[in-house]
């Protein structure tokens, strides 16, 4: 009886007559947002989300929900509106709004400091190289000091709010284009920079506008604005240091191809690309395909199965700024190395949204995790991420995927997960889909920070060696949630339902035949450990369907440690 | 001065020790031992502590989590012959409002433990950081000193959830039988911290309470769980126990059939158990006693 009363309820429901059985209740699941003094680049909803770590689930839920339905206008309403900015803009026709964004983006960087953008780049991409020696170790930790200290201090000098406004200007020029294009005079003519031909060319007093015929174009120079009709094409494109960048491409299976600070990418500046059509390749490196710095960058490919290449900071990526990546449809291949696919740094958002498709995200060993292994690699990537322990907060890192049967691959640090002050988290709507990572994945909090990964329907593969699968580890919350679908959990340690010094770590599964299965079994499935003289807390709880369980079976439960309980409703 | 000339003079390079000790590089685990023990040494020795001592200290204010927590584990090693070298540096809370050095001189007082840190540590119990309020009950509740009880009543007041956790803690340490209902108190609280030290304190208080907590049960569920986790852990007869089960939910009843041994009792409660988790967890034990 009780549990059919239940099952009409939402999981809180039967959280909170699990929690019974330990001695707690929803309210223990709660930290303080003051472990450390605030710095001014935390988001709101952090503190909000740290007060009350069960509220994550609704949070990205609905934003994944939003994300799914929304205009891309609204998309990047939507990221703005997490900075508590107040900005109102007007609208206005596209060269107009091209004006208008470069105006504001001016407005936004003139009292800029000048060492902000090797400051954070040197932060960003931190000692990629295994360190030889202690002393090395230790000039590199003074060096990391006195960068994060310079950014702390100097990162405020930018006006946000003009420069998210120079971002919303130029995303209205991308969708307001189409009637000055009706009416522009055209003119068959060639360009120095570009083979193929071109139809339009004009300097404006934000840069160059030119725009591209149906055939093939070359676009071997870079312009503010590119207008591509039709064809094949190439972009060949150069860093976008600064200034305001917009293409669209209205058809054709397009190659992309770039170095560093290209494709999309808002680096002291806004820059806007839309790919109406096609299989297209992106291929570029570091801060690239969607990622804000100081900036806002947005990558939209509304069709075509597509395949993105980049290094790091890439693929919806944003510090200090906002990097989203919106792939409406296809079968995409999505390839990263570190600080990709739905990633945050400080005070920035990295969303990566992709609707529809059985598509693969694949994080590259590249950046050795010198730390903790000689033989596993960072990835801080996938729905993840990271502030500047102790000194600066984390952001808001998603990865929300639609419907498909998608493949996840990253090693350490990934797949919906936080570390110092910050959310990440992975969304994925349907589809059989396989999570496979090492460490501090599949809904891990890390350091005073929470991770989510919410999968709502499909036969599911999770597979992860340890602080993975709901894991709250250090005053952290980490939840994996899991709807519908015949699932299966392998992991090795210290997972499933596990807490530990002072975490929350939460695995639901709602319905499904599901498969439970680990190594170490002290310290999974239901696990909290002792830290600080009080408890951490592990929760495993699968509701309904014939579950297989390492440490149980179906209607029972089960207990490690204080705060531990696994329990299996049916 | 002199010393660390001395030091010098002697070949020890504290500052290299200190960063092989600490370091977090997984390929210099041999290093690290080996430095390791070399400054609990000189932290021990009659010539070198003083200099060892302060130069370990100076390190307080550090940024970096391992550090810290390498220190706390250096000054457990060395003992309480550290205790007055850094109680000397205790007014100087650190480099910037996060008061790192204070914070860490607490918590390294509280791991040595001893009496003698009471009345240092005992100064910052009104601290206007929360922080440092914690660190300082923690610390006299590891004093495991009665002489520490007057400061730490305060602590059970304070508006900060772990600050109270950290002097119910401390009380817990030290709990005599006149604590009894300040322990019964802290049951109530909204903080299972809170409520885990109280638990703690009332175990540490032995059978002789076990009448007292009984005539407790049934007023309120979650305080009903962390009394049957005391009585449950303490020697009191069985029967008195088992007649609890039916004043409590059947949530808290888990408790009461996980410390029972005797097959017919829980062959009784198997018969009588409806709540499907816990008439499986009697079906399992019953099938694991045969």
């Amino acid at each position: 009886m009780l549990l059919l009363v239940l099952i009409a309820q939402s999981w809180l429901a039967y959280l909170d007559s699990s929690l019974v059985y330990i001695g707690l209740t929803e309210q223990d699941i709660s930290f303080r947002t003051d472990y450390t003094i605030r710095d001014d680049y935390r988001f709101t909803v952090v503190d909000e989300l740290l007060a009350d770590p069960l509220g994550i689930v609704n949070f990205v839920m609905d934003m994944d929900v939003f994300f799914q339905k929304a205009s891309e206008e609204d998309m990047v309403k939507k990221s703005i509106s997490l900075y508590d900015l107040d900005i109102s803009y007007e609208r206005y026709l596209f060269l107009q709004a091209l004006t208008k964004s470069y105006q504001s983006l001016t407005s936004a960087l003139a009292d800029t400091s000048h060492g902000l953008r090797a400051t954070f780049e040197e932060l960003t991409l931190y000692s990629p190289e295994l360190t030889t020696s202690i002393e090395e170790e230790r000039e590199n930790e003074k060096h990391y000091d006195s960068l994060v200290s310079y950014l702390k201090e100097n990162a405020k000098t930018i006006d946000y709010s003009e420069l998210f406004k120079a971002g919303q200007f130029l995303l209205e020029a991308a969708h307001g284009y189409e009637s000055w294009l009706k009416k522009v005079s055209r003119q068959s003519q060639s360009m120095p920079g570009v083979s193929g031909n071109i139809l339009y060319y004009k300097e404006y007093e934000f840069g160059e506008v030119i725009i591209g015929d149906t055939g093939k174009n070359i676009y071997a120079k870079d312009f503010a604005v590119i207008i591509d009709i039709g064809g094949d094409d190439s972009y060949q494109c150069g860093g976008q240091m600064s200034g305001i960048h917009l293409i669209i491409d209205q058809a054709g299976d397009d190659v992309y191809e770039a170095e560093d600070y290209a494709i999309a990418c808002g680096y002291f500046g806004v820059s806007v690309l839309v790919d109406e059509q096609g299989d297209d390749i992106y291929r570029a490196r570091n801060y690239s395909l969607g990622c804000g710095v100081f900036g806002l960058g947005c990558l939209i490919d509304r069709a075509g199965s597509d395949t993105y290449f980049g290094d790091s900071f890439t693929q919806g990526a944003g510090g200090f700024g906002i990097g989203l990546l919106d792939d409406k449809e296809g079968n995409d291949l999505y390839q990263g190395a570190l600080h990709a696919q739905g990633f945050a740094s400080t005070y920035g958002v990295g969303i990566l949204t992709d609707h529809i498709g059985n598509d693969r995200y694949i994080i590259l060993e590249k950046y050795i995790d010198e730390i903790r292994y000689l033989d596993h690699y960072l990835s801080l990537s996938q729905g993840f991420s990271i502030g500047f322990r102790p000194d600066l907060s984390a952001g808001l890192g998603l990865l929300l995927e639609g419907e498909g049967n998608d493949y996840y691959l990253s090693d350490i640090f990934g797949q919906g997960g936080a570390y110092w002050y910050g959310i990440g988290a992975v969304v994925d709507n349907a589809g059989n889909d396989t999570y496979v990572s090492y460490q501090y994945a599949q809904g891990a909090g890390v350091h005073i920070a929470l991770g989510a990964l919410v999968d709502r329907a499909g036969d599911d593969n999770y597979v992860s060696k340890g602080v993975s699968q709901g894991c709250g580890h250090d005053l952290a919350f980490g939840v994996l949630y899991d709807i519908s679908g015949d699932d299966s959990y392998v992991a090795f340690d210290l997972s499933q339902g596990a807490g530990n010094a002072n975490g929350v770590g939460l695995l639901v599964d709602e319905s499904g035949d599901d498969a439970y299965s680990v190594k170490r079994a002290s310290n999974t499935q239901g696990f909290g450990d002792f830290r600080r003289e009080y408890g951490s807390i592990g929760l495993l709880i699968d509701i309904q369907g014939k579950d297989t369980h390492f440490s149980g079976k179906d209607a029972t439960l089960w207990k490690k440690g204080e705060y531990g309980l696994g329990i299996d409703w049916e | 001065m002199i010393f660390f000339l001395l030091a010098l003079n002697q070949g020890i390079d504290l500052a290299d020790l200190y960063n092989n000790a600490t370091t977090l590089l997984v390929q210099f685990q041999t290093e690290q031992e080996s430095a390791f023990a070399r400054l609990v040494s000189l932290g021990q020795d009659s010539v070198y502590a003083d200099t060892t001592i302060a130069f370990l200290v100076s390190n307080f204010d550090t940024k970096i989590a391992r550090e810290r927590h390498r220190m706390k584990d250096i000054f457990k090693e060395i003992g309480e012959s550290a205790i007055a070298n850094i109680v000397e540096n205790i007014e100087y809370r650190g480099s910037d409002e996060e008061a790192r050095s204070l914070k860490q001189t607490l918590w390294v007082l509280g791991e040595i433990g001893s009496e003698k840190i009471i009345e240092p540590v005992a100064r910052f119990i009104d601290d206007k950081d929360w922080q440092i309020r914690s660190s300082a009950y923690t610390a006299l509740g590891k004093s495991k000193s009665r002489n520490a009880h007057s400061f730490i009543l305060k602590g059970l007041r304070d508006p900060v959830d772990i600050v109270r956790k950290s002097a119910y803690y401390a009380l817990s340490q030290i709990a005599a039988s006149n604590d009894l209902v300040l322990l019964l108190d802290g049951l109530d609280d909204h903080f299972y911290g809170v409520r885990y030290a109280a638990m703690q304190g009332l175990l540490n208080l032995g059978p002789e309470i076990s009448a007292d907590l009984i005539i407790q049960v049934g007023k309120h569920d979650v305080r009903d769980y962390y009394i049957l986790k005391v009585l449950c852990q303490l020697e009191i007869p069985e029967q008195d126990l088992f007649a609890l089960a039916e004043s409590v939910r059947p949530e808290t009843r888990l408790l009461i059939y996980e410390m029972c041994k005797d097959k017919a009792v829980l062959n009784r409660f198997t018969e009588n158990e409806n709540n499907i988790f816990l008439r499986n967890y009697l079906l399992e034990r019953m099938k694991e006693s045969q």
